[in-house]
């Protein structure tokens, strides 16, 4: 380290730090910050997996210069290229929660590094830490930027940087190296240039007594001038994203107050060092007493702040989007999620049964509200870009591919650096509608990217080849089902879209078991028993499913003979003799009948049909 | 110009040897390029025109002015990267007469020259900017677009306006009176809706929803000369194909043709272009200022489901500037039957051509494989396909330089849905050359990697310099003019 030349480094009231305090803030501090590293990478990955896993489908990074450098060409840019590389690997077990750990420990020890210069205090060690945890609370919101953590991270290096090595150089030096760090950290880091860097040097040099400290204020004001300049050139919008946390949370949504909190802890922290500076001596015990007590405090406090910010909900749906993705459907159904009473789970979770050819025995073992269950939405002015992407991949599910390919281009398109699902619903739904050129361009696209590059070099097989395409189990199945007569989509409602494909290709099960599971949904007797009428014994329906069997009792309560002769079986009708005797002794009682059966009979449409009320 | 061809071969030689690349054989063989170059008519001031061999191996180009100088260029992964200074060089050189690229290719250690091709320079510059919007192919969601300006002269562009400044909200229909930069009007939806008025440093929000018309201001057309613009109002709607060669379907429900008063802020219209039996829109005034032009079909009841049965006719109607009056009667220059539909009529500066759209029905072009440009000869009502320029995708949008002698339009033969700009040269008798796709650095990377489409593509003779911080203050914090609708003079 440099020598300081002509200014002392502490108060001469200091006392030079015994041998005792040095071991400590040099290798117990080295010890803290491993453990920390260790504990948060546990806990990270114990608690946030599928938010990894999430921000991993918010971009589509390609491994390609030109890319890179179109990402670096807004302030703060290396560090949205930091992030995003990081992300492509948090797919990769353990990846995410490592790669998150490691920028927040770092930031701690960089900022523990600036501040036992200020006053050399193992005491106040874990508050260092307090910046970074603020910040990786405030990242449990996916609308967040992880460019967050590495900026933040960069700033504080080069917070550091100037700390450890120009602080102790004449003023002249200090300025210009200070000027420098300043406005590189305008290019990597953006905001935190004005939050973080600018206003650390100079309270760094106010708090550490420099000569001429006040001078440092030119850092603020080259700040001020870096991104008003950043501004006028159209690289920034406004001054929030030239000089705030804003900068990183989805420009579309109002940012939340708590996203600038983690450079403001950062400032406060110098503060802190800065006034314990004046308490001539502490005692080696009462700081590792305080160094405990801060630890548990900071854990707990990180701890009850995660939870609070961490909506179990949402954070459901985003591990049952994974599952969708990865085509987890077994892990989908397993889930205590599965049970929630939410559309957008219902859809994955249908979408799983009908993956596993169960939705027309299961569907009424998990819960349903009437036809938003098996999907969500079907109207074109959806806005909700989560929504969206779970409901683009049921249209494709069940062969709506005009209809997957729109919402799937509205998600690829809405969200500012992609997503590589729908990117690939892309692919393969302009491969089943031969629009090849289109196809190509997006195989290019992610034959750059690090995870999905194998899988767009296999869909090279199929383009410009009808045959290739057409001899696919899915590619083709889903061309076969494209509908022989063309009609604007949403128009005349998602059931006849279903009608249309099931009528373009007979064989399609999955078109067939959503086409009924929509009615049983709707509580259509009528029409179920329409459609037994015409198709049964027939391929689309050699065999009627359990619960349409159901359907057809409560469709045909006086005519089991009918029932009988369309496939009802007399298991089935024993069952229903029993759930009517159950339902009558239950009225004699005056017992709930809603309660009382759910037990036996809740996973049946006749207890659906007699008690569940849902919105159309 | 033929007679200086004598001097080629022996240029040719000399800048094959300078570049180390001495062709030992010819080849009749030729290669594909990217973009396609070959025999393309391009502007004396046009940027270089960059472009990838599509075959792997070590190449090498020579390029031959017509006054006989030539200078070598090597491939880097199969892209010629073409020097600024000596291209602007040769290119003012061969002004009336045409640049000669051959390709070498070495195998085996030995230099090969293919069949060479030709690029003519017209004497005719371009405007020195073309203004565009790029937006993603698609109209559901979006993120980011913006109105952007390119500089023909070299490949910088820049944003007039970008929709990052005020929330990410929707920008279209930018448009300038003749050319010029120093005027321009464009529309924001959603978030801070409004029209935007530039005129230097004059910024006006406009509120352009008046009770007696359909909507607000939609497709501008200014008048040459006076302080008017001539908008359609749209009920405008789309859907989406469940299985059809278009994917996207947009369509009015209801339109009519209206000018504004930029001075009073005042909209008026005449009866015969505010129809409820018809849907006109697509205005277009003539370079006098004494027409308009403008697209009309019967209206259809009901849509969408009557979409197929609409087809607009290319109709024109006279106007007096002075009066701010229409004069009947209405003539129709293209009839569109039961089996096509003209839009976007763009009349040249010098009165002589009209180009529009022609597609089997509707209006919204874009969305329709078939669309192909018709040339209108004005002189004698002839109406023509421009063969030179259609390809078997989309043509659509498309605009005149300044002195009528270049036409940019949008295209999306390449893949079929992003619209590419594509420049050509028309004579004075109308006839297009072989048009040429607008240069980029490195045209094929750019190409396949940009992700939005342009759209409205305007020529300029300069740099828009409007401050678009100082747009979208006003935007975002004034309330704007209201406009007030002048009923038409019953006599």
């Amino acid at each position: 380290m440099l020598k300081d030349r002509s200014i002392p480094r502490r108060p001469e009231t200091t006392p030079a730090p015994g041998r005792a305090e040095k071991y400590l803030s040099g290798w117990g501090a080295a010890v803290f910050f491993v453990a920390a590293f260790v504990a948060l990478w546990i806990y990270l990955e114990r608690t946030q997996l599928y938010l990894f896993h999430y921000r991993e489908q918010q971009q589509v990074f390609l491994m390609d210069w030109h890319y890179g450098l179109g990402l670096m060409k807004r302030p703060g840019g290396f560090s949205r290229l930091v992030s995003q590389f990081l992300i492509q690997f948090f797919q990769v077990p353990l990846v995410g929660s490592a790669v998150t750990a490691l920028p927040g420990v770092l930031s701690g020890a960089f900022l523990w590094g600036i501040c036992r210069r200020i006053k050399d205090c193992v005491g106040l060690l874990p508050l260092c830490m307090a910046p970074s945890l603020l910040l990786l609370t405030a990242l449990t919101d996916t609308y967040l930027s992880y460019q967050a953590l590495a900026a933040f991270t960069l700033a504080v290096a080069l917070l550091w940087i100037y700390a450890a090595g120009v602080s102790t150089r004449r003023i002249g030096i200090r300025l210009g190296i200070g000027a420098a760090l300043t406005l590189l950290s305008f290019i990597l880091c953006g905001p935190f240039m004005m939050t973080v860097v600018a206003p650390g040097i100079l309270l760094f040099d106010l708090f550490t007594r420099r000569e001429k400290a006040p001078l440092q204020t030119v850092q603020l004001l080259l700040a001020f001038l870096a991104g008003s300049a950043g501004i006028l050139c159209g690289l920034l919008r406004d001054m929030p994203e030239a000089f705030l946390c804003e900068a990183f949370y989805e420009a579309m949504l109002e940012a939340p107050y708590g996203l600038n909190l983690c450079w403001i802890a950062t400032l406060a922290c110098l503060t802190v060092f800065f006034l314990l500076s004046f308490i001539r001596r502490i005692p080696v015990a009462a700081g590792l007493a305080a160094a405990l007590l801060l630890t548990v405090l900071s854990a707990f406090l990180y701890k009850e702040g995660v939870r609070k910010a961490l909506n179990p909900r949402v954070y459901a749906t985003e591990r049952m989007y994974d599952f969708l993705c990865a085509g987890r459907w077994d892990d989908i159904l397993r889930d205590p999620a599965a049970h929630y009473n939410n559309y957008l789970i219902t859809n994955i979770v249908n979408m799983a049964l009908s993956r596993k050819g169960t939705l027309l025995e299961d569907l009424f073992s998990y819960p349903q509200n009437g036809p938003l269950s098996l999907l969500a939405a079907d109207e074109k002015d959806l806005q909700t870009i989560p929504l969206l992407q779970v409901i683009s991949q049921v249209h494709y599910h069940f062969g709506n591919v005009a209809c997957a390919q729109n919402l799937g281009f509205d998600v690829f398109v809405g969200r500012r650096d992609g997503n590589p699902s729908m990117l690939q619903m892309l692919v393969k739904t302009n491969l089943i509608t031969g629009a090849y050129g289109v196809a190509e361009k997006y195989i290019a696209r992610l034959e750059k990217t690090w995870r999905y590059a194998d899988w767009a070099h296999g869909m090279r097989r199929f383009l410009w080849d009808d045959a290739a395409v057409d001899g696919d189990p899915e590619l083709g199945s889903k061309r076969r089902g494209l509908p022989r007569e063309n009609a604007f989509l949403f128009t005349h409602g998602v059931y006849k879209e279903m009608q249309d494909i099931l009528e373009a290709n007979p064989s399609d099960r999955t078109a067939r078991d959503y086409q009924l599971a929509l009615l049983l949904l709707m509580k259509n007797n009528a029409a179920i028993r329409s459609f037994v009428e015409a198709r049964f014994g027939t391929p689309v329906l050699p065999e009627v499913p359990p619960l349409v069997q159901q359907a057809l009792i409560a469709a045909s309560e006086e005519d089991l003979d009918w029932c009988r002769a369309h496939g009802v079986g007399q298991e089935v009708l024993d069952r229903y003799r029993r759930f009517r005797e159950r339902y009558a002794e239950c009225v004699r009682s005056r017992e709930n009948p809603a309660q009382a059966l759910r037990r036996e009979f809740g996973s049946t449409y006749w207890y659906y049909f007699l008690f569940k009320e849902f919105q159309t | 110009m033929r007679a200086r061809w004598f001097l080629i071969p022996a240029a040719w030689l000399a800048v094959a040897c300078a570049s180390r690349a001495v062709p030992e054989e010819r080849w009749a063989q030729e290669v594909q390029i990217f973009p396609d170059y070959k025999e393309v008519t391009v502007p004396p001031n046009i940027a270089p025109l960059d472009f990838s061999v599509e075959e792997a191996g070590a190449w090498r180009l020579v390029v031959e002015g017509a006054d006989g100088r030539a200078f070598g260029v090597k491939a880097r992964r199969g892209l010629f990267r073409i020097p600024a200074r000596r291209w602007r060089s040769i290119l003012s050189a061969s002004r009336g007469g045409a640049l000669r690229l051959t390709l070498c290719r070495r195998e085996k250690g030995t230099w090969s020259a293919l069949a060479p091709f030709l690029i003519f320079v017209s004497p005719d510059p371009v405007d020195s900017h073309i203004a565009y919007r790029l937006i993603a192919p698609g109209y559901g969601l979006w993120n980011e677009m913006g109105i952007y300006q390119r500089d023909l002269e070299s490949y910088r562009q820049t944003p007039v306006y970008e929709n990052r400044l005020t929330s990410y909200n929707c920008v279209n229909c930018h448009s300038f009176p003749m050319q010029d930069p120093g005027r321009m009007v464009f529309h924001m939806r959603a978030n801070n809706a409004g029209t935007v008025l530039c005129e230097g440093d004059h910024l006006e929000k406009l509120n352009t929803k008046t009770p007696e018309t359909l909507s607000a201001l939609v497709y501008p057309y200014w008048h040459p000369q006076d302080d008017l613009i001539a908008f359609s109002v749209n009920q405008t709607w789309q859907s989406f194909h469940a299985h059809d060669a278009n994917r996207i379907e947009v369509y009015d429900g209801a339109s009519d043709v209206v000018v504004y008063d930029l001075r009073s802020h005042a909209v008026f219209s005449d009866p015969l272009l505010m129809s409820p039996d018809a849907f006109e829109t697509f205005p277009a005034f003539s370079p006098d200022g004494k027409a308009l032009y403008f697209c009309t079909a019967p209206a259809i009841d009901p849509m969408p489901e009557g979409y197929r049965q609409v087809h607009y006719n290319l109709c024109r109607i006279g106007f007096d500037p002075d009066t701010r009056t229409f004069k009947g009667p209405v003539d129709t220059l293209f009839h569109a039957a039961d089996t096509s539909s003209a839009s976007f009529p763009r009349i040249s500066p010098d009165g002589r051509h009209l180009v529009f759209t022609k597609h089997a029905f509707g209006n919204f072009s874009i969305w329709h494989h078939d669309a192909d440009l018709y040339r209108v000869d004005l002189s004698d009502g002839t109406v023509s396909a421009m063969t030179a320029v259609n390809s078997d995708d989309t043509e659509s949008y498309h605009s005149w330089s300044h002195n009528s002698r270049w036409m940019v339009f949008s295209s999306r033969r390449i893949d079929g849905l992003y619209t590419r700009l594509y420049i050509t040269h028309i004579d004075e008798q109308g006839n297009a050359s072989k048009p040429f796709l607008l240069p980029q650095k490195d045209p094929k990377r750019y190409y396949a990697d940009l992700l939005f489409s342009y759209n409205i593509p305007e020529f300029i003779t300069g740099a828009v310099t409007f401050d678009r911080h100082r747009i979208a203050a006003m935007m975002r914090h004034e309330p704007g003019t209201d406009l007030t609708f002048r009923p038409s003079d019953p006599s």
